[in-house]
């Protein structure tokens, strides 16, 4: 069983999709994160051991590869394809209950900003690891951000915005987040922000990349 | 201004020059070039990475609507006290533009002021962002990088054009510089866009003053005597988020 978990793990660390993907090279003709994990729940190995012990420990490699810039955007992107490959069998499992997502966590670029690389990456990251994913896209105003948050009560938001002109309107979506939802916690990103930005316009925490925003999810639900 | 320019109109204080058409194959786009930007600095990418590039490349190709435009300012001052350069014209008065001090540095000996705009055109971003929503994220990104890419070699090369055409009546020119450079407030592309006309080589401004098309660069470029163009522009620049400083670096 840790043999094949072992190689769902490696699968998804290198971002080896499925037996015909050619990338990476030195895998090349070997079974994929798809085939093995097909594989894996056919010899009974559980939803919850394949998710827990090779899907997300893989995806927790990428992400701590990419902080330190061992790997870059394109691998972290195969990376993200293999786990939704290898997740396109595991939906079963969450739908009857078998499997559960550790919390919702609902993002998206603030209004006025049309910048969707950066939060991409993160809800890839996110959804990689285990939680379910909002994605509300581009410009998204705060009303949408508290329209989400009452259909998901216990969520965790994420801001993201790439330029300084932009970054003014994360304070507007905080306060009016916080204006109805006291509690619930917001996380932001993006190039011009930073940690004292963060405390200045009361969000709960600032991250300079994916894996800091999946640190810090792991944090709330500990 | 330059060879291949064409004037399309002239006021008094203003005059409009535009090239309407670059064309791709006279820009030097490699795909060494798109894999350094993708990260791959040290050795070359592995497959599907290159082979991936020259799909994008081409499709690039096919898709590009490169558009530059220059519009010479030429009744300005400087502001020493507020690192500000105050343009005038008849439609605005004047217009203050707070570009910082080393901006300023840069440009103060300027006896002509050129505010350009260039673009990849809308096609390329509309491309980058169907592959995206059909999921596939990695050739939507590296369209994505092409198109910054190319609106950058597409800018270089108008630019090294116009040095060649002062050069020859004994003027130099200095960088390109944009708001949202060094400590140049992205908001004053508000001011710089007054100084265009309206959806000038197609590219249009935002409230937050994002451009549309996303893959386009505005800004302006200092010509004079005693002005100099230095060998990379990020040197002046203390950003620590650019990606393109982290790969100078």
């Amino acid at each position: 069983m840790e043999g094949i978990i072992e190689s769902i793990k490696k699968c998804i660390e290198f971002g080896k999709i499925d037996e015909n993907s050619p990338f990476p090279p030195d895998m090349k003709g070997e079974k994929g994160a798809d085939e093995l994990t097909a594989e894996a729940l056919e010899n009974g190995i559980t939803p919850g051991e394949i998710l827990n012990q090779g899907l997300i420990k893989g995806m927790e490699i990428v992400g701590q590869k990419f902080s330190e810039h061992k790997i870059f955007v394109p691998q972290m992107l195969m990376s993200a394809k293999a786990m939704d490959r290898a997740m396109s069998h595991m939906k079963i499992y969450f739908n009857d209950g078998s499997l559960t997502r550790k919390g919702t966590f609902v993002m998206g670029t603030v209004f006025g900003d049309l910048h969707d690389i950066g939060k991409n990456l993160v809800t890839m990251m996110i959804e990689g690891n285990g939680w379910e994913v909002v994605d509300l896209g581009v410009d998204v105003s705060s009303e949408t951000f508290i329209q989400k948050i009452n259909e998901h009560p216990n969520c965790i938001v994420g801001l993201s915005a790439l330029l300084t002109t932009t970054m003014v309107n994360m304070e507007k979506v905080v306060n009016a987040i916080k204006g109805c939802s006291p509690d619930t916690k917001i996380i932001i990103g993006g190039a011009p922000v930073n940690e004292e930005f963060s405390i200045k316009i009361g969000a709960d925490a600032y991250s300079p990349d994916p894996q800091g925003a999946v640190k810090y999810l792991e944090k709330m639900v500990a | 201004m330059c060879n291949n320019c064409q004037t399309v109109l002239t006021d008094p204080g203003i005059q409009i020059q535009k090239r309407v058409n670059l064309d791709y194959s006279e820009l030097e786009i490699t795909n060494q070039q798109i894999q350094t930007i993708l990260g791959f600095k040290d050795k070359p990418a592995d497959e599907p990475f290159p082979s991936l590039i020259d799909e994008c490349l081409e499709i690039a190709r096919i898709n590009l609507q490169i558009k530059v435009g220059l519009v010479e300012i030429l009744n300005f001052e400087f502001d020493s006290v507020n690192y500000s350069v105050i343009t005038h014209d008849i439609l605005h008065n004047q217009l203050e533009f707070f570009i910082g001090k080393k901006i300023y540095n840069s440009i103060k000996k300027s006896e002509m002021l050129h505010v350009f705009v260039c673009t990849a055109g809308k096609k390329i971003c509309d491309l980058s962002k169907k592959k995206a929503a059909k999921g596939d994220s990695l050739r939507s990104y590296i369209l994505d990088i092409i198109g910054s890419e190319i609106v950058e070699a597409a800018m270089d090369k108008i630019q090294n054009e116009s040095e060649n055409f002062y050069r020859s009546e004994r003027y130099n020119i200095t960088n390109r510089y944009s708001p949202g450079y060094c400590d140049w407030p992205v908001s004053e592309q508000q001011k710089l866009f007054k100084l265009i006309p309206h959806n000038f080589c197609g590219v249009s401004l935002t409230t937050s003053s994002l451009m549309i098309p996303a893959k386009s660069i505005s800004g302006i470029i200092g010509i004079g005597e005693n002005v100099k163009r230095k060998g990379y522009g990020c040197s002046v620049c203390e950003s620590e988020n650019c990606i393109y400083k982290r790969l100078k670096d």
